[in-house]
């Protein structure tokens, strides 16, 4: 019975060129690759008359059609999802499998680490709006990870995959990811809310960048993985990133709305490199405050602070419903702030200006004794 | 709805190798069954060793406690333990609603057409969130489990933390194996609604045999224990009459 259970039904392996006969819908069709295997099932890309289409088959009749009546239900209600197009057994093996859109793309971290600054914004900024539309169904995303977000990167185009995770506001995330996954960073519960996904989506950007944490993390408690991810922020590419990101992993009133329009408030220019530094550390120390974050393991250098503290209000800001113009002005002047922070030098820049002007004052009377002024 | 609150019954064993100690844990856990408990199994391996015999014996005693079994490493083991139980939950909810079916229309979920399946399933969700769960987890706390002990408890921590985050309520207790001195089996922590993981981490040092049996058989008195029934007397599932009262 156990193995019954366990789903023993074991998922078919459908070389190319399979031909399946829904037993329902005597719909036909010609299994052409496996796409992927996931936590409940497999996706293949097939074949049919009117065009190539995912075919996701699973384990259970259950876990098909749960899948199923979601997409189902949520594309009707305007959620960005696959469109579902039929259900159905195959007629021959009886292996239980759902047909939808298929959805071409490279997964969330490869499409970041390759795109520019602008890119960049643009895709998250769809992700956090796509996020935003599930949330107004009732439903939260629940599985977020980079493999469950594809990106378009030509036409710059974003879609969520798999609905394994998607579960109704209030009740517990049905799926989930560990290293996404918010209760596993002690960033909040696993109660489906709207912070959850937007929790998550900041995690699998940091971890886009970063890379994914240790193995021997998953032994450890939460405050030794948030000293890790604490660590892993300031790699992301840009500062004011890094802040929006951290403001979204810390504070758990930021909806999918609130990420889209402090993303899309992101300026096209990067913040100067002067303030970079110090910023994303100090950056922790602000926006967090308040919630749960430790301060930063590091000192920090007394340059960022005026920058950071004017990137946390363009952060607010946004959250206070600013229209993304008034953010965005407010961000370029946070940007410009670091050109009057850097007066004040550190002395790595007391060393080159007095070895400049040593080097110019050597060359100098060499050139006096060489012409013969003495 | 007013009637009895229908409760799913689970006991977890998290253990890395064979038994060697007191009655044999497949009958402990064929007579959890009896009782409506359902047993599953994880065989935390380290680097592939748990052996054929450890293998088969856990498999062995989910089957006869009509639950699963897994053989993960360490570091899959949180996502595991929850996958299972949820599943497992699930799963018990299913057959509750197939043999409600069965007597409605003739029928399983399986010979429904695909769409109607959706609908049953929707339900079957909805109970899973809301239906109350109490699980006991039986840690092999044997001295091979010592550097595996910290995963175990993240695992716990983990697993309460999501079964807290359901509608429903939810009640865990911990118990160890071997016990102090000669007991076979400790109780780490009662049913509680959260999981007190200092506790836990103070609980939770390895040594001596690997008393399965025993421990299951501890488990299941816990629950009679809780139902403040005498042994045997509540023979049917209490769910059947909250599904057949509110959703049907």
């Amino acid at each position: 019975m156990a193995r019954q259970l366990d789903g023993g039904v074991a998922l078919p392996e459908w070389p190319s060129g399979t031909m399946l006969k829904g037993k329902w819908s005597g719909t036909v069709l010609m299994i052409e690759r496996r796409l992927g295997t996931g936590a409940n099932g497999a996706v293949y890309l097939a074949r049919t008359v009117s065009g190539p289409v995912a075919l996701k088959v699973c384990r259970t009749a259950g876990e098909a059609a749960m899948e199923w009546g979601l997409l189902d239900r949520l594309r009707s209600a305007g959620a960005p999802l696959p469109r579902p197009i039929v259900i159905d057994d195959d007629m021959e093996s009886g292996a239980f499998f759902y047909v939808m859109e298929w959805v071409q793309g490279e997964p969330l971290h490869h499409a970041l680490t390759r795109l520019n600054r602008v890119g960049v914004r643009t895709v998250l900024t769809q992700v956090a709006s796509a996020l935003a539309a599930l949330h107004r169904t009732g439903h939260v995303f629940g599985d977020i990870k980079p493999q469950n977000i594809l990106v378009h990167t030509r036409v710059l185009q974003t879609r969520l995959i798999d609905v394994g995770g998607i579960t109704p506001m209030g009740r517990s995330v049905r799926q989930f990811t560990p290293y996404f996954d918010r209760a596993f960073w002690d960033l909040g519960s696993r109660r489906a809310e709207a912070h959850y996904d937007v929790c998550g989506l900041a995690l699998a950007v940091v971890q886009s960048y970063a890379g994914s944490p240790p193995a021997q993390l998953t032994h450890q408690d939460p405050a030794a993985r948030r000293r890790w991810l604490q660590r892993a922020i300031p790699r992301l590419p840009w500062s004011d990133l890094a802040t929006v990101m951290e403001w979204a992993l810390t504070d758990s009133g930021v909806g999918a709305d609130d990420l889209a329009r402090a993303l899309s408030a992101l300026p096209d220019a990067p913040p100067r490199e002067a303030g970079v530094r110090a910023g994303k550390r100090r950056a922790a120390h602000t926006v967090g405050s308040g919630n749960p974050v430790p301060p930063p393991a590091r000192s920090t250098a007394v340059a960022g602070r005026t920058h950071t503290a004017a990137m946390g209000t363009g952060v607010a800001g946004a959250v206070a419903g600013l229209t993304p113009s008034t953010t965005g002005r407010r961000a370029r002047q946070a940007a410009v702030v670091p050109v009057t922070a850097r007066r004040r030098m550190d002395w790595t820049e007391r060393v080159m200006w007095v070895s400049l002007g040593l080097a110019a004052a050597s060359t100098t009377l060499a050139w006096l004794a060489v012409t013969g002024w003495f | 709805m007013a009637g009895k609150e229908a409760i799913l019954r689970q006991i977890l064993v998290i253990t890395d190798g064979c038994s060697n100690l007191g009655v044999s844990p497949v009958d402990a856990a064929a007579k959890a069954k009896q009782r409506r408990i359902v047993v599953n199994v994880i065989g935390v391996v380290d680097k592939g060793e748990i052996g054929m015999v450890g293998r088969e014996e856990a498999y062995s005693i989910a089957d006869a406690g009509g639950g699963m079994c897994r053989i993960v490493e360490p570091a899959d083991l949180s996502a595991t333990v929850q996958m299972l139980t949820r599943q497992t939950m699930q799963l018990t909810l299913h057959e509750v609603v197939n043999e409600e079916l069965m007597q409605v229309m003739g029928k399983s979920a399986e010979d429904l057409p695909p769409v109607d399946r959706s609908k049953v399933m929707q339900v079957l969700d909805k109970l899973e969130d809301e239906v109350r769960i109490q699980l006991v987890v039986a840690v092999d706390m044997s001295a091979s489990m010592k550097d595996k002990l910290p995963t175990v408890r993240e695992a716990i921590r983990d697993l309460a933390l999501s079964l807290h985050a359901r509608q429903g309520a939810a009640e865990v207790a911990v118990i160890g194996f071997p016990g102090d001195h000669d007991d076979p089996v400790r109780l780490i922590q009662p049913f509680r609604a959260d999981v007190d993981v200092t506790a836990l981490e103070r609980q939770l040092a390895a040594r001596g045999g690997t008393p399965t049996g025993p421990a299951i058989e501890y488990a299941v008195q816990m629950f009679d224990q809780l139902r403040e029934l005498p042994p045997g007397a509540e023979e049917d599932l209490p769910l059947r009459r909250t599904w057949g009262g509110s959703a049907i």
